[in-house]
């Protein structure tokens, strides 16, 4: 069972988080033509990544918050967490 | 009944409490303390089980987590479990306990006759044969296979036992409370590290139990039991008996299964029947031991055959003496050890020892005792049906391909002893690839993955000296990079 340390928290077990998905999808810019392929990757289409991934997780049973977690898929490994407004390089 | 396998003065059991027992629909004694294993052997009972498609029948094996026969189904305060190793089961007031396995009794069992038919029942034959008519099925052929060849049954009743669950950290988790789990224990928790110290068996010291050894002025029990009292004192320190870590997950996550009141004829009220741990550890220590080997020879199965080191533990923690008449059969110094341990308490063993001339202190020991050693010989095969009767013995050649004339020799039991497997699950779990160790033909953790440290027989050392100072040394360095 992983261990998170959320940036609000600290460290927590991932039995208080909930997993978000993936934290580098943009939503397509609003004003502007989008085509149906467009929406579909937004939406749908994600890549299965082996390795280092950065991915959002809510701290359901704690602060509640949305964090940024940037984690190795293949061995679990977390490097570092971030709040969800920080840019991540 | 009287127990005529026991003897007097041996042993760590309570012989002023005596508990009654029942096995198979009757009445046995044994004493607090006992296992249900070893409250049957001192009863002289064997018999426990049939093995699971030729129903052949089974003994005991070994002494504790290992055993892989001594299944039974057992009953506690209206309640039935099943699948329960009655090497690990204690014995309380009133516990009964059946044979699971063989229909209508473990004496005459039906399924039996599979042993004699065996060259006409190939594999997957129960999946082909009882196939047509399909109707036959549900009614005729399930009910039929179920009732021969199940093991226990479950419960269907709602079951009233608490469970519960529990979140807890540490600083450095060890698990097994040997030598090396001790001393590592001790270490750490004098720098003030926060410590849990789990062991599966009742009883704290591991090997330390079984072995006739001293530390310092000491006997290796009385160390333990020194060592563990002064623990439990230590506010920093939990000490765990009763309790098997089983699991090792991501990022030191530990999971750990206490057992509260299975030793008890009744859980006392408000307390819960087990307790599941979670448990994040900063760092984990593990001195699992080693689980002896067993030897590859004909009818290995037959009640009476046993792991020599599971022998020891029945002679010197239940005072219990699993034959008579003893073979001992070998291939390293261990077996030597239970030898001595039979000589002490008046049985004469013979030991088989398939090396040719081996040399230690403990086989002059063995020599000086009187006990009659043959060198380069071998078991072949046990004789006896549902229990040892003699041993089919012969010599084997320097390169152990050719053997001599084949002897029988009476014997009421036959330890073996195939040198140790350390216990490498937890590291193995941990994700740690495992390495071969050519020196004890067996495999060790390798490069940890995760902050954990293998030591002792755990980590294929087997000699006790060298544990104690690896371990010593550990649980000091590791408690201090906490801090
Ligand atoms: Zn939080």
């Amino acid at each position: 069972m992983l261990y998170i340390k959320c940036p609000h928290c600290g460290m927590r077990p991932q039995t208080e988080f909930s997993y978000g998905g993936d934290a580098t999808v943009k939503r397509p810019e609003l004003n502007k033509e989008i085509s149906d392929h467009e929406w579909d990757d937004f939406v749908y289409n994600r890549k299965s990544l082996r390795g280092k991934h950065l991915e959002l997780w809510q701290h359901i049973s704690g602060c509640r918050q949305w964090i940024k977690v940037e984690r190795d898929t293949a061995t679990h490994e977390i490097f570092k967490t971030f709040k969800a407004d920080e840019e991540v390089a | 009944m009287s127990q005529k396998f026991r003897i007097e003065n041996v042993g760590l059991i309570n012989r002023d409490k005596k508990l009654s027992f029942k096995f198979n629909g009757k009445t046995y004694y044994g004493y607090e303390g006992d296992t249900l294993a070893s409250a049957l052997i001192a009863n002289g009972v064997h018999l426990v089980g049939r093995s699971f498609k030729y129903h052949r029948p089974r003994g005991f094996f070994g002494a504790g987590v290992d055993e892989p026969y001594a299944i039974v189904q057992l009953y506690r305060n209206g309640e039935t479990e099943p699948n329960i190793k009655a090497t690990e089961q204690e014995l309380f007031e009133g516990l009964e306990a059946k044979s699971v396995n063989c229909w209508p009794s473990v004496n005459f069992d039906i399924g039996a006759i599979n042993n004699f038919l065996k060259i006409f029942l190939p594999a997957g034959f129960y999946y082909k044969t009882f196939m047509w008519p399909k109707s036959f099925w549900y009614w005729i052929y399930e009910p039929f296979i179920r009732k021969a060849a199940g093991l226990g049954v479950a419960s269907i009743k709602h079951d009233k036992e608490r469970y519960e669950h529990k979140y807890e950290y540490c600083d450095l988790l060890i698990a097994g409370s040997g030598p090396s789990g001790l001393a590592s224990a001790y270490a750490a928790a004098n720098n003030g590290a926060k410590i849990i110290l789990a062991e599966d068996k009742p009883r704290f010291g591991g090997s330390l139990l079984t072995s006739d050894v001293n530390i310092g002025n000491q006997s290796g029990k009385d160390w333990a039991d020194g060592i563990i009292a002064e623990l439990k004192t230590m506010p920093n320190v939990v000490v765990k008996n009763r309790s098997q870590i089983f699991g090792y997950y991501d990022h030191n996550m530990l999971v750990m299964s206490e057992n509260v009141s299975d030793h008890l004829p009744k859980t006392k009220k408000y307390h819960p029947n087990k307790r599941l741990w979670y448990i994040r550890a900063k760092q984990v220590l593990i001195s699992s031991g080693s689980i002896e080997r067993p030897i590859v020879f004909g009818n290995n199965d037959t009640p009476g055959v046993m792991l020599s080191s599971a022998a020891k533990e029945y002679l010197k923690v239940y005072g219990v003496l699993v034959g008579r008449n003893p073979l001992v059969f070998t291939n390293n110094d261990s077996g030597y050890e239970t030898a001595i341990e039979f000589k002490k308490h008046g049985v004469d063993p013979i030991v088989l020892d398939s090396r040719k001339n081996p040399e230690s202190e403990i086989i002059s020991e063995a020599k000086n005792l009187g006990i009659s050693i043959k060198n380069s010989y071998v078991v072949v095969a046990a004789q006896g049906y549902k229990k040892v009767k003699s041993a089919d013995i012969a010599s084997i050649s320097d390169d152990k391909k050719q053997l001599g004339k084949m002897e029988n020799v009476k014997c009421d039991c036959i330890c073996v002893s195939g040198f140790w497997t350390p216990t490498i699950h937890l590291a193995s779990q941990s994700g740690n690839k495992t390495k071969f160790k050519e020196e004890i033909d067996a495999f060790v953790p390798g490069q940890s993955k995760q902050s954990e440290i293998t030591l002792g027989a755990a980590n294929g050392v087997f000699s006790l000296e060298e544990t104690l100072k690896t371990s010593f040394a550990a649980g000091s360095e590791l408690s201090k990079k906490n801090n």
